[in-house]
């Protein structure tokens, strides 16, 4: 008996059976996935069905949930436990996978399903403690009564529509990466507000700070890296008094002699932000805006508050809209899928905006260790031990990973010495000192402000909030409008911190916290409205050191020019203020830098580009080819003036920053640094001018052609939102877009307004808003992407705030009604 | 006709009832292992019944509810359009049912050694 052709078809069927059931690299499982009746073709507009009533063990009461046009929930509950479960319903719904995904990212799980591709990010991770962090937040979130009812009602809301799905109705990016939702958890909710420190109070360069002033100096330090920004507007306006008696800040920084200190920087790794240009400077910026105008400024005499914060574009959208309704609140606006309440959005009496605060709550300090065992460190003239933690990351297709992290007092080690950092902004044998790593109570300070009725009660929810640090906007149906530098700052003497540390010296540690009546705010000031824009919060009078690297001065300096030319501000003037794309740096600079060019030498060809520059309003419409050239000019000057003066040997120091250069060209054209150093002859502002021109139009038509439409600013840049996991086709690629980091409206590349929100501050407040996205997680559904082209034409839409479930509104399109168990 | 018929109604009240894709092999299989055909027969009946289940069921979503969701399948593995995971689709049944059949037969004509030609 032959028994060849059945094993054949046998082995065939096997490896077929291999091939389709198994993911494959980046290909998924196709058999499972291609199958019409569990795969990807359930990810239907199905599922965007509004149910009329569910029933579920464990709520307590009836929820009603009304549904609007643009699938905004409203939910109204008869407790807070009920809301809340509704709420966590009403995201999982809607945005399972993004929760899941983003809760595995913080936690440095990701190679758990996505395999070693991503060992390096959950490496990170779990270096610097985001698991420890959230940890901590879990623990303070269950320790507080009402926090917990409200914690545990969302993740057992959550965790109601997980119980309810199959393979069928998975979110399709679970079939495509193949793997299965888990279970949701206080501690993963804690992951996700922990990621928001990653994202926005990581930021520090004092690594390669350290390396500038090894290199060049304390001179070159305070004259080119000054901690009072040039231009600067301040968040809280210049001439209001502090009114309080500020704690002594112990100031021992006399020690820090150059000299002593160069030897050392140089050990450090000589690649990393430092060489700086116009793409790291975008990269680093995570940007906002928000202000408050008061009832004196506008049409109606409401104040107004409007908030913008600048983050990655991404698919499913940062952020989820929803109105939260029971005893005792009833708040609107967006929420972080993942975390109960709201973020950014007003109740019946108050409104509040947050942009990010950029105060330096990172510090890195340098160990000596005593041997390669890195067990033990000097502090303080004696030996101490270190403590090891050992994370075992799980791979996908792969043996798991061990990590063995070192953790000083400091705090954790995030790069060994001499070992190549994972991100560039650690610097290798340093422990970090990260205010994100502390106890911390963000979560109920955020559910206190969404239940605020008044400035007192916003004032004290504020106390609480520990971090990311943030610019709080505030304004009110009683007419106040507040902003507030928020968050649980160091007390630090000057510069401490903006280089690195003496691990060694119990003189280099934080001497305490900046009392929280002490951080820059004001309230009602006089000029009738408050705004931020990631600026410095205070001027050269504020008392306490609390960082330098802010955001330059162009958005802070128009948002305040133009409010302060509104007498009878609309909505609608708000609206254009936020899609404003007039850069100020090419304002200041243009004028100067043209001057100096001789059309005499110029091809014709480049006399149109000069004329175009010249009739340019500096506005970055997506159509114009005159903020591309600007910003091509603008980046071969910056390196003109300063590579010559930060190179040392084979390396370079980071460069300036761009508002320097810019007070350079302004005030002080004939300063030596003007000069480039590496030719013999020495060189003017004008030539350093003309040369940059030069090369930056070669560039241009090196890449883009000759001078026309192709160098238009929006068809060479575009504006990709990219789907979260990047996987290709679930994105939203080349959007023409205008501004850029620099203008009000401050879309580059992939970052930009995450959320517009104006708020008119009449009783009850009425509110507009977008984002660029849509409230459905499900790329199969309509609701996936809706809200884009709005978000681009810079329109809004009318945000239905409901004050009772039987209100009724055009924009209602369905109910559903919550149960407890029959 | 008889076993195309039996493998299509097996196949669709399976795969409604549970999440797995690999009924479109296992039913071929089966009802080769069972019923007396040519190995040919075999392949022919997997083939046809698991691909125009698969087949009919992909038209009928496209053409009502997940037209978006193939849109963006398709870009993602570089299809132009979406129409084009309907055939996709249908290749994928076809194939693992048409070899599930042929294994199915052929198993039996070694053990039974009556392989039947109709």
């Amino acid at each position: 008996m032959n028994w060849t052709k059945p094993l054949l078809l046998c082995c065939l069927s096997a490896s077929l059976f291999f091939l389709l059931n198994f993911k494959h690299g980046d290909i998924p499982p196709l058999g499972k996935f291609l199958n019409p009746f569990a795969g990807f073709w359930q990810n239907s507009t199905s599922g965007d069905e509004i149910p009329a009533t569910l029933y579920f063990k464990g709520l307590q009461d009836t929820v009603r949930i009304l549904w609007d046009d643009r699938r905004v929930p409203h939910l109204f509950a008869k407790n807070m436990h009920d809301l809340f479960f509704a709420q966590g319903y009403c995201v999982a719904r809607d945005r399972l996978w993004q929760m899941d995904f983003q809760a595995r990212a913080a936690a440095g799980r990701l190679s758990e399903v996505l395999g070693a591709r991503t060992l390096g990010m959950d490496r990170f991770r779990r270096r610097i403690g985001l698991n420890l962090a959230a940890e901590q937040v879990a623990r303070n979130t269950l320790a507080d009564p009402l926090m917990r009812e409200v914690a545990e009602g969302y993740r057992d809301g959550v965790n109601a529509w997980i119980a309810a799905l199959d393979e069928r109705n998975f979110p399709v990016e679970f079939k495509i990466l193949d793997y299965r939702p888990e279970e949701w958890s206080v501690l993963k909710t804690a992951l996700i507000l922990s990621n928001f420190s990653l994202t926005l109070s990581f930021g520090n360069n004092d690594s390669a700070m350290t390396l500038v002033r090894g290199l060049l100096g304390d001179s070159v330090v305070s004259r080119f890296y000054p901690d009072i920004l040039p231009f600067a507007d301040p968040v809280v306006p210049r001439g209001t008094p502090w009114e309080f008696k500020p704690l002594p800040v112990r100031n021992p920084a006399i020690k820090h002699s150059p000299d002593s200190k160069a030897q050392a920087r140089t050990s450090h790794s000589g690649t990393g932000p430092w060489s700086n240009d116009v793409e790291a400077e975008e990269t680093f910026v995570k940007g906002s805006n928000n202000w408050a105008v008061s009832g004196s400024r506008t049409a109606n005499g409401h104040p107004m508050l409007c908030n913008d914060p600048h983050l990655s574009l991404t698919l499913p959208s940062l952020w989820y809209e929803v109105q939260l309704v029971a005893p005792g609140i009833n708040v609107y606006g967006v929420s972080s899928p993942g975390t109960p309440g709201v973020l950014i959005g007003f109740n019946e009496k108050i409104a509040f905006g947050e942009t990010n605060a950029g105060s330096d709550v990172i510090d890195w300090y340098e160990i000596k260790f005593k041997d390669a065992s890195n067990s033990e460190y000097l502090y303080g003239g004696t030996w101490r031990p270190t403590s090891k933690r050992i994370e075992v990351i799980s791979v996908r297709g792969g043996p798991s990973a061990v990590d063995t992290i070192v953790h000083t007092h400091h705090g954790p080690v995030v790069a060994r010495p001499g070992e190549e950092p994972v991100d560039p902004r650690v610097p290798p044998g340093c422990a970090m000192r990260w205010t994100a790593l502390d106890s911390s109570s963000t979560f109920s300070a955020f559910l206190r402000i969404n239940m605020a009725g008044d400035y007192q009660e916003f004032v004290r929810a504020l106390s609480t909030f520990d971090g990311p640090a943030q610019n709080f906007a505030y304004a009110d149906v009683e007419g106040n409008i507040a902003i507030w530098h928020n968050g649980k700052l160091p007390l630090r003497w000057k510069d401490q911190g903006k280089f690195l540390c003496d691990g060694t010296d119990p003189l280099d540690e934080w001497q305490g916290w900046i009392p929280r009546d002490q951080l820059p705010h004001a309230l009602n000031p006089y000029q009738g409205f408050v705004s931020s824009a990631n600026q410095p919060p205070g001027d050269s009078t504020y008392p306490y050191y609390i960082g330098w690297n802010y955001s330059s001065f162009e958005r802070s300096e128009r948002i305040n020019e133009r409010l302060s030319g509104m007498e009878k501000a609309t909505p609608h003037d708000m609206m254009g203020l936020q899609q404003d794309i007039v850069n100020l740096r090419a304002a200041k600079a243009l004028p100067v830098l043209l001057r100096m060019i001789d059309d005499r030498s110029l091809s014709a060809e480049d006399e149109r580009i000069l004329n175009e520059l010249r009739g340019w309003h500096y506005d970055y419409d997506a159509n114009l080819t005159s903020p591309q050239v600007f910003e091509y000019w603008w980046r071969e000057l910056q390196a003109a003036i300063w590579l010559d003066d930060m190179r040392h040997g084979t390396r370079t120091a980071l460069m300036p920053r761009a508002d320097v250069t810019l007070q350079l060209i302004l005030s002080n054209p004939e300063s030596p640094s003007i000069d480039n150093r590496d030719t013999p002859e020495r060189e003017t502002l004008a030539d350093i001018a003309r040369r940059s021109f030069a090369k930056a139009v070669r560039q241009l038509k090196e890449e883009f052609g000759p001078f026309g439409h192709s160098w238009a600013w929006g068809t060479i840049r575009g504006t990709t939102i990219r789907h979260l996991a990047q996987i290709p086709g679930l994105g939203r690629p080349k959007l023409m877009t205008g501004g850029n980091y620099n203008t009000v409206n401050a879309v580059q590349g992939s970052f930009g307004p995450s959320w517009r929100m104006v708020v008119d501050l009449g009783s009850p407040p009425s509110a507009w808003g977008v984002y660029p996205g849509g409230q459905s997680g499900n790329p199969g559904s309509p609701f996936y992407d809706n809200f884009i082209e709005s978000w681009q034409a810079g329109t809004y839409y009318d945000l239905v705030f409901l004050q009772s479930p039987d209100e009724m509104n055009r924009h209602l399109i369905g109910t559903t009604t919550m149960r407890g168990d029959r | 006709m008889i076993d195309i018929a039996v493998a299509i109604v097996s196949i669709v009240l399976l795969q409604s009832m549970t999440p797995f894709w690999w009924w479109t092999g296992v039913v071929p299989f089966l009802i080769g292992f069972v019923r007396p055909m040519s190995g040919w027969r075999a392949f022919r009946m997997g083939l046809v019944s698991a691909g125009s289940v698969w087949l009919l069921a992909s038209i009928v979503l496209f053409l009502t509810t997940s037209h978006i969701i193939a849109g963006r399948v398709a870009l993602m593995f570089g299809l132009g359009n979406g129409w084009l995971l309907v055939p996709v689709t249908a290749v994928a049944a076809m194939v693992t049912g048409g070899i599930a059949g042929a294994t199915g037969q052929s198993i039996r004509s070694r053990i039974g050694g009556q392989s039947t030609k109709q």
